[in-house]
């Protein structure tokens, strides 16, 4: 079980990491909520293959982490898409 | 941080014959990007607790010597004890140029699937009163876990000296 601190550090990472960073870029890509989302719950995914694994050890990436780079990945190509919707005219 | 800063100035990562030094950042942050941000946003804690003084004065980094060393044992054995793998690998050892007792330690942590937290807890920093318990705990806490690998619990136990349950 993770502690608070564990969690939100967890949570903090994917938003500054590939999930959120990337994910509100490819969100940016379409006026539909739902491509949006698609995009970035792939970034989401991938994201822990990407950055999460390490050349030296073992340790396999949990669940949870999946689960909340998904998350946060989602809401990030969301939150992209609504930039797109409200804030480009072209 | 001054005290634990000083312990580490004693040890051989800050000092030795080859010159290479491992700085605080190579121990405690991992070079992943993923775990280095998570690292970053976990760290907060320190710089709150330092501006509150929790650790400000020798008797108080006593009092919490133990459970700060817990606290980092625990991510240290979670993650393979990934930030000593950076510059250690088992696989890039030469045991013939090592003491027999390392040597011997390494092969049996090899065979076992031990990690180097296992039994270098106190490579860089002193060592509180009943740590030997304390990791115990921490071993018996992440086996416990539902997504840890197997964990050799009583072999760990056995090479630390400690009686096996």
């Amino acid at each position: 079980m993770l502690s608070i601190l564990d969690l939100l550090g967890t949570i903090g990472a994917a938003a500054l990491g590939l999930p959120g960073i990337l994910g509100v870029g490819l969100g940016m890509t379409s006026r539909n909520p739902i491509v949006g989302a698609a995009l970035g719950g792939i970034v989401g995914v991938a994201s822990p293959f990407v950055l999460g694994s390490s050349h030296s050890t073992e340790v396999p990436i949990t669940t949870l982490e999946y689960g909340i780079a998904l998350l946060i990945g989602v809401m990030a190509g969301l939150v992209g898409c609504a930039i797109r919707r409200k804030g480009a005219k072209v | 941080m001054e005290t634990n800063l000083g312990e580490y100035r004693e040890t051989v990562h800050y000092n030795n014959h080859s010159g290479v030094r491992a700085i605080c950042s190579d121990c405690h942050v991992p070079h992943e990007w993923q775990y280095k941000m998570k690292a970053k946003i976990m760290a907060v804690k320190d710089v709150y607790h330092e501006v509150l003084g929790t650790i400000s004065t020798p008797e108080k980094y006593e009092e919490r010597r133990l459970e700060m060393a817990s606290a980092v044992w625990t991510k240290m054995k979670a993650s393979d004890s990934r930030e000593c793998r950076n510059c250690h690998a088992f696989e890039y050892m030469d045991f013939t140029i090592q003491e027999t007792r390392a040597a011997q330690n390494h092969q049996k942590a090899i065979d076992t699937g031990m990690t180097c937290i296992d039994c270098h807890q106190g490579i860089a920093h002193d060592l509180a009163p009943g740590y030997l318990e304390e990791y115990n705990h921490v071993v018996k806490k992440l086996a416990a876990q539902p997504h840890q690998g197997p964990i050799d619990v009583a072999g760990i136990k056995s090479f630390l000296g400690t009686q096996s349950e």
